[in-house]
């Protein structure tokens, strides 16, 4: 879904019953490194996080971060083209690599006396990627394709758009795909140049997860990562979105049968204390078939489908709720009525009730996420890349200490006309 | 002799699951409900899986989408519960269960805290046994059942897929029909329609539960029984069987021309193999070297790397009850279509007349060997192996046995397999999307 979509929010697990504490240090290359031991099974999950995304990029080479990570499967010195690819095959690994807008991360799970061979992989790839020119070139097909996948997806063309108007100035603004001008006249040097300025173990995070022992995994980690040289800190990003002054409004006309609503909100950074209740508020709001917006508009036959979610990134991002219109309804019907069940949360505050209900969905997921030893790892590397794991220590307790004021409270302060944007996808009749 | 490095490690990963007791319990109640088991105590949840034989193979040809009509009722309202009510049970939880229906069956799955386990076990067997449907929630589903219609109907993949479907099945067989329906068929659905549905197919014999977690056989015997035992068994069960559909004898090629599309889908579609099928792990692994999801497939590793066609395309063996169709699907630029479908063409021929090589046995064999335990990370994970053992008769050592059974398809077995299923004198090829013999349609935009 969105590139911060639920799962990075919903659950993760401080250091109990199902595992270890987390181990955290930092190799003197400026590596940080996270290790929990999980005996659930015989399985161990490693993964490397970059601190770059589409939050990285500017204008004219947007999607670049995209590419890279493309091009990262495209082999090294050590290991020849699709050769990546073929050893983790061979040793039953499931792998993969994801682009986003403050990160870039690769993973493998596999067995847990295979853990090396991933480690040497990345490793490897964290400072000798090929990148070659005439592989960038035949890459670039397979990249339009998944750009075009994403111009036919009417929630895509709608996340990217309601990006594009509530970010005005913050790299927020383009997807995480980047423009198609810019993905098609990006030259290999810049993927190279951007490569070499942000692929640094101190602007990275290994975690290891799953059937390990705590020191053993240190010392491989050390033994492949250590002798990596520490590069120069990679550019901040310095732009801050200005705030919004009045509501903006768009719509996407394209072929097609089916209406959409999308309506976001400015909320802040992941580190902001408000983002407890603002998770809370996007429960009671629209996740289920208990919230509002489902009891409202599903069961009051003006929309099929609805959800709204509190979407944080490391900087501040969007409050989303959407709705796809029932046959027949029109969107500023459909409108005016999600807006009214926003408006209602800003003068009355959720019953204590619907407050449990929420903060219960939200603890029970941090427990469910402890059954997967990928989703562990994914959440550690998550949020250490936008802030810190610690987060994690703290969050159900923020969560559980939420009162109806401060849901109240938030949605008073966050959800206001005049800092949103409304985008309508508006079929044309075929 | 596949020397594989894979193999002590799988011999090492069964070992420990069986030094840690982790064999399934598979119980059969009195009125055929069929419980399996799976104890894993490392976290207090449980992940419940099942199905009913409740599914669209079962639809009348007049009446597609009924059987997913009446799963989407399963969570509408009971006798017991109202549909909030339904709701405010799971999700004060932080449970949920939801109901999918498909071609043959309809599954559910769903997830609660362990102590939580009764609770959801009693609105499971509450939808499953006493939905309502009552008027108003039934036009509710209707529409958000037309609504997922057009929606899908919007989409290149699943339009191209269905096409594929009308060509390769008779409009007799159930597998010409898409499972979801029309926005006709849904349209006649009556009350009465869904209650005799109901009525002849949801029953404890047609209903095979899982539940992986931290449960113990005897509380989890003991509060099924509690919520199925006096469930009343189906008298007469219809047959869960799909008629076999006879290989086309030439290629047959349908054009579906879509607007505002940038992609087009190529689907191209051969008639499949039942999952009980003898021959069914030697197709598994010829699918698996042609293009079963792995990034060095002969299709990714042509279309996508070597070409640059494709974002993906990957080959399906849709095996279940009834031999699905084999499918092989591309995504791409219009102005690419032909050369992705020749270059899906050329490597149906050669994989029909070669069959695999050496190499590429070993490595399939070692993939799967070495995959199958990190598939069985997650108790959603050994939910759903055993739920597929016990609906297609694998045995509760299924998992224990996958290893000996993949390393025990030769090379050989693979030819056959590639010679028999992938007949290129045979097939059927649906293009979807702005297709550039369309004037509306330019090569993307």
């Amino acid at each position: 879904m969105t590139p911060s979509a639920r799962a990075d929010v919903m659950g993760s697990a401080p250091a109990d019953a199902a595992g270890s504490a987390v181990f955290e240090t930092v190799l003197e290359n400026g590596l940080k490194v996270l290790i929990q031991e999980v005996r659930s099974a015989p399985v161990v999950s490693f993964m490397v996080w970059y601190k770059v995304g589409s939050r990285n990029e500017s204008t004219g080479v947007t999607g670049i971060s995209h590419l890279l990570e493309h091009m990262m499967f495209k082999g090294t010195p050590k290991y020849g083209k699709g050769e990546i690819a073929r050893l983790l095959q061979r040793n039953g690994a499931s792998f993969n690599a994801g682009t986003s807008l403050d990160y870039t991360n690769y993973y493998e799970v596999l067995a847990s006396d295979r853990l090396e061979l991933a480690m040497e992989i990345e490793a490897d790839r964290m400072v000798n990627a090929s990148i070659p020119e005439e592989e960038h070139r035949l890459e670039m097909t397979v990249v339009r394709s998944e750009l075009e996948r994403n111009e036919d997806n009417p929630h895509r063309a709608l996340y990217s758009e309601i990006f594009a108007q509530a970010f005005k100035a913050h790299p927020y603004h383009w997807p995480t795909i980047g423009w198609r001008s810019d993905v098609e006249s990006i030259r290999t040097e810049q993927i190279r140049e951007h490569y070499r300025r942000h692929y640094l173990p101190n602007n990275a995070t290994a975690v290891v997860v799953g059937d390990v022992e705590q020191e053993a995994a240190l010392a491989l980690v050390t033994k492949h990562f250590g002798g990596i040289r520490r590069g120069p800190e990679p550019p901040a990003v310095v732009t801050v979105e200005p705030p919004q002054l009045g509501e903006r409004r768009f719509k996407i006309r394209k072929p097609g049968d089916t209406r959409y609503l999308m309506i976001a909100y400015p909320i802040p950074a992941l580190a902001h204390p408000d983002n407890y209740a603002l998770d809370v508020l996007g429960i009671v709001l629209g996740h289920g078939k208990t919230s509002r917006l489902y009891q409202a508009l599903v069961e009051g036959t003006l929309a099929t489908d609805v959800e709204a979610a509190n979407e944080t990134a490391r900087d501040p991002f969007l409050f989303i709720a959407q709705a796809t219109a029932a046959p027949g309804v029109p969107l500023d019907v459909l409108e005016k009525s999600l807006l009214e069940q926003v408006d209602r949360l800003k003068t009355e505050p959720p019953s204590r009730v619907e407050l449990g209900r929420a903060q219960k969905q939200i603890q029970a997921s941090f427990i469910y996420s402890k059954d997967s030893i990928r989703s562990l790892a994914q959440q550690l590397g998550y949020y250490e890349t936008v802030g810190s794991y610690r987060y994690l220590d703290t969050y159900l307790d923020r969560i559980a200490s939420v009162t109806q004021d401060d849901v109240c409270r938030v949605a008073r302060t966050y959800l206001g006309e005049d800092s949103r944007t409304v985008g309508h996808y508006e079929p044309l009749p075929e | 002799m596949n020397r594989s490095p894979n193999n002590n490690m799988v011999e090492a990963v069964t070992a420990r699951r069986a030094a840690r007791g982790v064999r399934p319990t598979r119980v059969e109640l009195p009125n055929g409900l069929v419980l399996v088991l799976h104890e894993n105590h490392s976290n207090p949840t449980l992940a419940i899986q099942g199905l009913v034989k409740a599914g669209a193979i079962y639809d009348p040809s007049v009446r597609s989408g009924l059987s997913s009509f009446a799963a989407a009722m399963l969570d509408r309202g009971t006798t017991e519960r109202t549909a909030f009510q339904q709701a405010e049970a799971l999700e004060g939880l932080g449970a949920s269960l939801h109901f999918d229906a498909g071609p043959e069956t309809v599954m559910f799955t769903g997830n609660a805290l362990s102590e939580d386990a009764g609770t959801v076990l009693g609105v499971l067997a509450d939808a499953l046994r006493n939905p309502a449907f009552t008027s108003d929630q039934i036009e509710k589903a209707r529409d958000e059942l037309i609504v997922r219609v057009k929606i899908s109907g919007e989409n290149t993949t699943f339009v191209a897929s269905r096409a594929a479907n009308e060509i390769l099945y008779p409009p007799e067989h159930p597998y010409h029909r898409s499972p979801i329906g029309t926005e006709a068929s849904l349209g006649t659905v009556t009350r009465e329609d869904l209650a005799s549905f109901h009525a002849r197919h949801y029953g404890p014999n047609t209903t095979v539960l899982v539940l992986a977690g931290d449960v113990t056989p005897e509380s989890a015997i003991e509060q099924v029984n509690r919520f199925f035992r006096d469930w009343r068994r189906l008298e007469d069960p219809p047959p869960l069987s799909v008629p076999r559909a006879s290989a086309p004898d030439r290629p047959e090629r349908r054009v579906v021309r879509m607007k505002g599309k940038s992609q087009v889908d190529v689907v191209c579609a051969f008639p499949g193999i039942a999952r009980t099928d003898p021959d069914y792990y030697a197709a598994m692994i010829m699918n698996y070297v042609l293009g079963g999801g792995s990034l060095s497939s002969r299709l990714m590793d042509n279309l996508r790397d070597k070409q640059g066609l494709v974002y993906g395309v990957y080959s399906n063996l849709n095996a279940g009850i009834g031999a699905g169709p084999i499918q092989i699907r591309a995504g791409t630029n219009p102005a690419n279509t032909d050369r992705a479908t020749d270059a899906i063409l050329n490597h149906v021929n050669r994989m029909h007349e070669e069959g695999p090589a050496r190499t590429e046995l070993d490595e399939a064999v070692s993939y799967l060997t070495g995959v199958f335990p990190v598939r069985l990370e997650t108790n959603a994970g050994v939910a759903a192996q055993l739920l597929g053992a016990e609906l297609y008769g694998l045995g509760m050592d299924y998992i224990d046995r996958y290893a000996s059974i993949i390393r025990s398809v030769s090379l050989e077995d693979v030819g056959a397999a590639a010679r028999t299923y992938l007949r290129p004198a045979g097939y059927a090829l649906a293009i979807a999307g702005s297709y550039p013999e369309d004037p509306h349609a330019a090569g993307g935009r």
